[in-house]
């Protein structure tokens, strides 16, 4: 059993159809790649799994349980995390504050024993943050703060992680170490779903890749067979490989 | 940034300094308004007024015998809302009238030769309390005055045991309050309902149909209650009660229809001249007439004119005092315009509550008159009510009052309103203007709350002077 | 069935009216995000410019009509646009509301300067004299014209919307307003529109109500609290809906009039109804989507524990300072500065901290008075605490239906609640729910007694100066500790990414219900201190329009920091009365100067508070100006208890010592340490000559018109 599964889920407003019919899984363990061009539907997925919005028809299950009308609190809760394509960092507050506000609020409904402040260290250590730690996020460059977002999503824990765009905004270096980092953590165990533009470091890490265009999922595969698929190239590839 | 921020601080500092030394107020007092001075042997004014003899005049009373009391002065405080940013001029009458009696009586000669010196206490709605103990530092009492939110310093005056003479009360702690004569009675437990007797008598088909309408304000909805509690003891079965915006109703045809609706044929209002009249125009608009509406006296008021133009009709007033429009035909009405004319010409006169303010200072000036050289408050408040009686009229000014026993006055007149102006209608009046009737008075039965007593702040009587 | 349609008709020209208000608040509100308090005042302007040309004036109808509304209301609202609004782009929601508040308030002051209250001024019925009999009654000629102008506007903005290119234009603003830009929409161009058709709208309606009612400032004003229902219940979008929802309100008046039995105790539903049909709307809306991040200029520094025991301190001094040098009149007046403070206090953690508003907190604090006067006979201070509790859990119960919505429905949630209190349930005399009697303001006023602690009574206004600044200090230090907890840190991230807290498992309507709990908790202690100030309470001492002012300040103070409600209070209380004793004008000036505050927000929205703290400053870091204020101060004090002088030398000199201080201490050391300022890079080389920050995205996004950050991309 998956540990993430989404089955032919739909969102349409208005005329239009964001998605159709979206079926994917991710596996524990694993890190699945997520890529298509601007628009394709991607974030909205995100919504979706994370509870920010409705879908229109489809399920999202995790853990073999259906997570129909959860809140995003309850799904948070039950071991979903995810970073954002526009940051969403609590701006007033430095590195660490940010980290410690998750990791207080994972305390406060896991019943865990560990010490918040130490994990938070634990966390900055991780990622790589320990220089800057006390700096007010706001004047990070976007490549730090995303790091930010990805330790402070990290400290609740979770079982399944979506990544929506981490990568943007770091240079090479940043990007070698975040790839080492993505696998540390599917190794830990987790479900990682990565959305990137970054094709190179989503063909890297990851051991499926999903490719959606126009809010269909129009190839599904392993990053080889995904990087000749003529639809994939038609579609997108074109101007982005490496 | 730096210097900037410097010149800032300093303009800043330098106003609000000026303006904290310019009010501060430990030392001076506030705005007053009597003439000092002036010895008191020459009198350039004669002290009769109406049917009193030397109300005011030159005489030899001495002793600084009380707080605010100098051989010379006596100096006293009266209370108004005027300066009330959201109605400026509210009440300004009861300045008006205590401007042109200490002027007129300070003119002639004072009393028993003192001459008043008067501190206009402008309490704007919600310093009542401020000005309370305000007075309590300088004056000898309240005269002639009267606050709409008058609950919130009948303890502090008390506990400086401040006499009044009151022009009106409002609140249920001012009008049972200890130290106090009210010049027009407005007590807790007795109504006068001679203006129901009247209506039920004229209009008996109306009797089963009466309604009562109020704005949505407890002090109101009290009186209101008092109102039904009158009305029904003359016969009437009220079978709408109901409440109005009291900060403006979107439009009055909801309640008008409703009154229609309910065939209702008399209106009892609690509120005020504008908002009648826009009641008014909202039955006139459905066709529907009214037997009668009857109104209490701060309707003898042209704004219900001015408002309600044409529809205005079937309005009874209740009035205790002289009504204007026959001024020629009583001598004591016709002295309180001549005297506003000669001493405060922009001012307007033709108010009730001008009147009933005036009667208070002739009260008071009789009182502190026949108290002379022992001017203490307890003799004030004595001689108040010995000199004021049961028939007190402020020389020709208004109805017979029950000073002496601060009840409800068995007289009444009403004033019919019409589209230009008011009449009086007959009352089968017994004197003078007014029906001055036993049974014109009912004891109340319900409970309205009581008023602020010496013993509610550890006083007793025995303290006064 | 002829009542029926009577009354039907009734409530439909009064709806037609609500309609028409609510119609232009709506059409404001989806087409820029700000929802305009003002919209009332607005048409109250309107209104009065309308009297005063064709009345005063008397100019001919049309012209007078033509210039109110079809020149006087759009250019006002193209003002309010340029000039404030879109100065507001990167601020947050309470900071619009704020402004928005502040335009209502100075609005008020402004026409009452201009036209003096207390004179009458009416403008008769239009179409007066004409009527057409209908069922069982007769409807005027205004009324009829009432509702054919509400179907005409209504079919106008319908049009309008779907057929007009600027009206499609208006649509996809709404829809997504950062799309609409990149397609080439220009979103400050429709904003004014939309402005300006919001003020039309606000003007008719303004004109259409004035033969009704007193052409009055205040009540015009805030007539429009009656309409917010109808805005709701169209939640806040659809146009149609709006005016059905407007029907919908006037209709139930007009029925609750003629139908609702007519005791003592419901006579008061009527006029609440709008606000309780409001409060049933709120729960059946579907929750709203989660609020991603709004980029703001907000930015309140942590609070160091030293700073803030020294501003205790100076707190209590002060209080002292003036206990022993007023007299008791004085006391009396300047006493609520510290009371209104801890009001303006009990905001800092719910507005400042988590990003909510309340618009009901004097609403709170009259039930901490009332608590603590029936509750605590002989000044029992364990009913300071039920003062604290009974608001606190009332609050949680009114918040809870609003909470899960977006802020501008918690606004108006608490809005309605306080009219609901003040047209009806103040005003009711003793009741009992079961066993319990509930006693209220028992039809007049409230005896409050003064607090007793261990048979000490402070029941002289100096001793109760005293009393309300100690509690004002002891509040602030509790609010600092609220700041610089755990708890503080989740309201602050609460504030800045609702949606990301929620992905990180905070259970966010908790969070909110004890942020609003603990907000009408401190109201309610304020309002109990208060209550022993003013020893006789009435509901007028505690309605929904006196709390604005309260909100407005603060904000311009700073909402972030127990600075801001010092400000509130001293300025409410203290600067404004002061002001007006210098003379009418000045009193005017008064009136206006916290509107003109609230609107000038979008300059300053962290407040003025902390350029005021960056002005001592210098003082602290300059030892021998702190040694010379420790002298000078008591010293000062000292020669006026000892009668030297009195209270007219007094004042000044302590005003101006530490002004002094401050300029010595400046001119030696310099002003607040400026980290040098970099060469501002020019907007198309951010990324490049250094790395690129979030806050540079802040920018480039002002400077594109791109400000809305959402989650969702659905309607």
């Amino acid at each position: 059993m998956s540990l993430l599964e989404i089955s032919e889920v739909s969102v349409r407003f208005g005329g239009n159809l964001a998605l159709d019919g979206v079926t994917l899984a991710a596996e524990a363990g694993e890190i699945t790649g997520l890529i298509g061009p601007n628009g394709a539907g991607k974030t909205t997925l995100f919504n979706v799994i994370t509870g920010l919005q409705s879908p229109t028809s489809g399920r999202v299950i995790l853990t073999g349980r259906e997570l129909r009308k959860l809140s995003p609190t309850r799904r948070a809760r039950l071991g979903m995390g995810r970073t954002f394509q526009r940051l969403e960092l609590f701006g007033m507050l430095s590195v660490r504050e940010n980290i410690r506000v998750a990791a207080d609020i994972y305390k406060s409904y896991s019943g865990s024993k560990d010490d918040p402040a130490q994990v938070v260290e634990a966390m900055i250590d991780k990622v790589g943050l320990r220089s800057v730690a006390d700096a007010r996020v706001d004047a990070l460059p976007t490549g730090q703060c995303r790091l930010v977002e990805l330790a402070r999503s990290l400290a609740t824990r979770p079982k399944v992680l979506l990544l929506d765009e981490p990568a943007s905004g770091q240079d090479d270096t940043e990007t070698v170490a975040f790839a080492l980092l993505l696998r540390e953590l599917a190794a830990e165990g987790m479900a990682v779903v990565l959305v990137e533009h970054d094709v190179a470091l989503v063909m890297e890490v990851c051991a499926k890749v999903h490719v959606l265009d126009f809010g269909r999922v129009i190839a599904s595969g392993e990053p080889a067979d995904i990087q000749t698929d003529s639809a994939v190239l038609a579609a997108y590839l074109g101007s982005g490989a490496k | 940034m730096r210097s900037k921020f410097l010149v800032k601080t300093v303009i800043c500092a330098t106003a609000l300094s000026l303006v904290a030394a310019g009010c501060s107020r430990s030392d001076s007092g506030p705005e007053n308004a009597g003439t000092t001075g002036g010895g008191g042997k020459t009198t350039t004014a004669s002290g009769a007024f109406g049917s009193l003899n030397d109300v005011c005049g030159p005489g030899d009373a001495k002793g600084a015998t009380a707080r605010g009391v100098t051989d010379t002065e006596i100096r006293v405080g009266t209370v108004a809302d005027p300066g009330f940013s959201g109605r400026p001029g509210l009440n300004q009458e009861l300045f008006d009238s205590a401007t042109v009696f200490t002027k007129w009586c300070n003119a002639a000669g004072g009393i028993a030769g003192r001459q008043i010196k008067v501190d206009l206490l402008d309490s704007k709605l919600t310093e009542y309390r401020a000005r309370i103990l305000e007075a309590c530092q300088n004056d000898f009492s309240l005269v002639g005055g009267g606050a709409v939110f008058d609950d919130v310093g009948q303890k502090d005056r008390l506990e400086c045991l401040l006499p009044d003479i009151a022009g009106f009360v409002v609140s249920t702690q001012a009008r049972g309050a200890d130290l106090m004569v009210q010049v027009v009675p407005n007590p807790l437990d007795t109504l006068p309902v001679g203006d129901y007797k009247w209506l039920v008598e004229q209009f008996p088909d109306s009797v089963n149909k009466v309604g009562a309408l109020t704005g949505s304000l407890p002090s109101t909805i009290l009186v209101k209650n008092q109102a039904i509690e009158g009305a029904e003891s003359q016969g009437m079965k009220v079978i709408y009660d109901a409440q109005y915006n009291a900060v403006g109703e979107p439009t009055w045809a909801p309640i008008a229809q409703t009154i229609k609706s309910k065939g209702i044929k008399g209106i009892l209002w609690t509120g005020e001249p504008e908002n009648l009249a826009k009641l008014e125009i909202g039955l006139a608009d459905i066709g529907y007439k009214l037997d009668w509406i009857r109104a209490d006296a701060n309707h003898y008021d042209q704004k219900l004119q001015v408002t309600g133009g044409g529809s205005i009709a079937n309005t009874y007033v209740r009035s205790t005092v002289y009504p204007f429009e026959q001024a020629s035909e009583n001598p004591a009405t016709q002295q309180y315009l001549d005297l506003y004319k000669k001493y405060l010409p922009s001012a307007k006169a033709k108010t009730y509550l001008g009147v009933q303010a005036f009667s208070a200072w002739i009260l008071f000036a009789r009182a502190a008159k026949a108290c002379g050289n022992k001017l203490t408050a307890s003799c004030l408040l004595d001689e108040s009510k010995r000199i004021g009686s049961t028939t007190w009229t402020g020389g020709g000014l208004h109805a017979a009052m029950n000073i002496r026993d601060q009840k409800s006055t068995e007289c009444f007149s009403l004033l019919l309103a019409n589209p230009k102006g008011f009449t009086l209608p007959d009352i089968d009046a017994n004197d003078s203007i007014f029906n001055c009737t036993d049974g014109n008075v009912l004891t109340l039965k319900g409970d309205y709350g009581k008023g602020t007593k010496l013993a509610d702040v550890g006083k007793s009587i025995s303290d006064l002077k | 069935m002829d009542k029926f349609l009577t009354f039907t008709i009734v409530g439909l020209s009064t709806g037609a009216i609500y309609a028409i208000i609510a119609s232009g608040l709506v059409l404001t509100y989806t087409t820029t995000g700000i929802f305009n308090f003002a919209q009332g005042a607005i048409g109250m302007l309107c209104a009065f410019a309308f009297w005063q040309m064709y009345i005063a004036w008397e100019w001919p109808l049309w012209l007078a009509l033509l210039l109110s509304l079809l020149v006087l209301a759009p250019l006002i609202g193209a003002f309010i646009d340029t000039a404030i609004m879109r100065g507001l782009e990167d601020t947050t929601e309470v900071t619009r509301l704020v402004v928005s508040i502040g335009l209502l308030v100075g609005l008020i002051g402004l026409a009452n300067w201009i036209w003096k209250p207390g004179v009458s001024r009416n403008v008769p019925a239009f179409f007066s004299g004409h009527y057409f009999s209908l069922a069982d009654t007769r409807v005027t000629g205004q009324q009829l014209a009432t509702i054919a102008v509400a179907v005409i506007v209504a079919l106008s903005l319908w049009l309008f919307l779907r057929l007009t290119r600027t009206g499609v234009a208006m649509r996809a603003v709404v829809d997504d307003r950062a799309l609409a830009s990149l397609n080439g929409a220009r979103p400050n161009r429709v904003s004014m529109l939309a402005w300006a058709m919001g003020c039309t709208l606000a003007g008719i309606g303004g004109i259409l109500i004035v033969p009704n009612v007193a052409l009055d400032a205040g009540t015009l004003s805030l007539l429009i609290v009656n309409a917010y229902a109808a805005a709701i219940i169209g939640r806040l979008r659809s146009l149609p809906l709006t005016f059905l929802g407007a029907l919908i309100l006037g209709c139930t008046e007009a029925y609750l009039s003629g139908y609702l039995k007519s005791t003592p105790n419901l006579a008061g539903l009527r006029l609440a109804a709008p606000a309780i049909l409001l409060f049933i709307v709120l729960l059946v809306i579907p929750t709203s989507r989660l609020r991603g991040r709004r980029q703001s200029r907000e930015f309140f520094p942590m609070p160091s524990w030293s700073g803030t025991f020294v501003f205790a301190g100076c707190v209590v001094f002060s209080g002292v300072v003036l206990a022993t040098t007023l007299s008791n009149s004085d006391a009396v007046t300047y006493g609520r500065i510290f009371a209104v403070g801890i009001l303006a206090l009990s905001l800092v953690p719910l507005v400042g901290f988590a990003g909510q508003i309340s618009l009901a907190t004097l609403s709170f604090a009259g039930i901490g008075a009332l608590v603590f006067g029936h509750l605590g006979a002989g000044g029992n201070p364990l009913a300071l605490v039920l003062a604290f509790v009974i608001p606190a859990a009332v609050g949680a119960l009114i918040a809870l239906p609003a909470l899960r919505l977006s802020g501008i429905y918690l606004a108006l949630g608490t809005a309605g609640f306080a009219v609901a209190l003040d047209r009806w349930i103040f005003n009711l005399a003793d009741f009992n729910i079961g066993p319990v009697h509930i006693s209220l303001f028992e039809l007049g006023s409230t005896e409050v007694a003064p607090l007793n602690i261990f048979g000490y009574s402070f029941n002289t206004p100096s001793r109760q100066m005293v009393l309300v600044s100690v509690a004002f200090a002891v509040l602030s230090i509790a609010v600092v500790g609220v700041r610089r907890s755990a708890y503080g840190r989740r309201l602050l991230a609460m504030k800045s990414s609702e949606a990301a807290c929620a992905t990180l498992g905070l259970n966010l309507v908790g969070t909110k219900l004890t942020v609003f709990a603990l907000s009408a908790g401190i109201s309610g202690v304020g309002g109990a201190i208060l209550g022993t100030q003013l020893r006789s309470i009435s509901p007028q001492n505690f309605d929904f329009v006196s709390g604005l002012p309260v909100l407005l300040l603060t904000v311009v103070g700073g909402i972030g920091a127990v600075g801001g409600a010092l400000f509130a209070g001293v300025s409410l209380m203290g600067i404004l009365p002061l002001l007006a004793l210098l003379g009418v004008f000045f009193a005017n000036v008064a009136g206006l100067l916290p509107g003109i505050a609230g609107v000038g927000l979008g300059r300053n929205p962290n407040g003025s508070i902390h350029d005021i703290r960056d002005g001592f400053e210098p003082i602290i870091r300059y030892r021998p100006a702190i040694i010379w204020l420790a002298i000078v101060i008591p010293a000062v004090w000292i020669l006026r208890l000892a009668g030297i002088y009195g209270n007219a030398v007094f004042f000044p000199l302590l005003v101006l010592s530490p002004v002094v201080a401050v300029i010595f201490a400046t001119l030696k050391i310099g002003g607040v340490e400026q980290t040098p300022t970099v060469e501002e890079i020019p907007l198309e080389w951010k990324g490049f000559i250094e790395p690129w920050k979030e806050s540079d995205l802040i920018e480039l996004d002002a400077a594109l018109g791109i400000n809305e950050v959402s989650i969702h991309v659905a309607p």
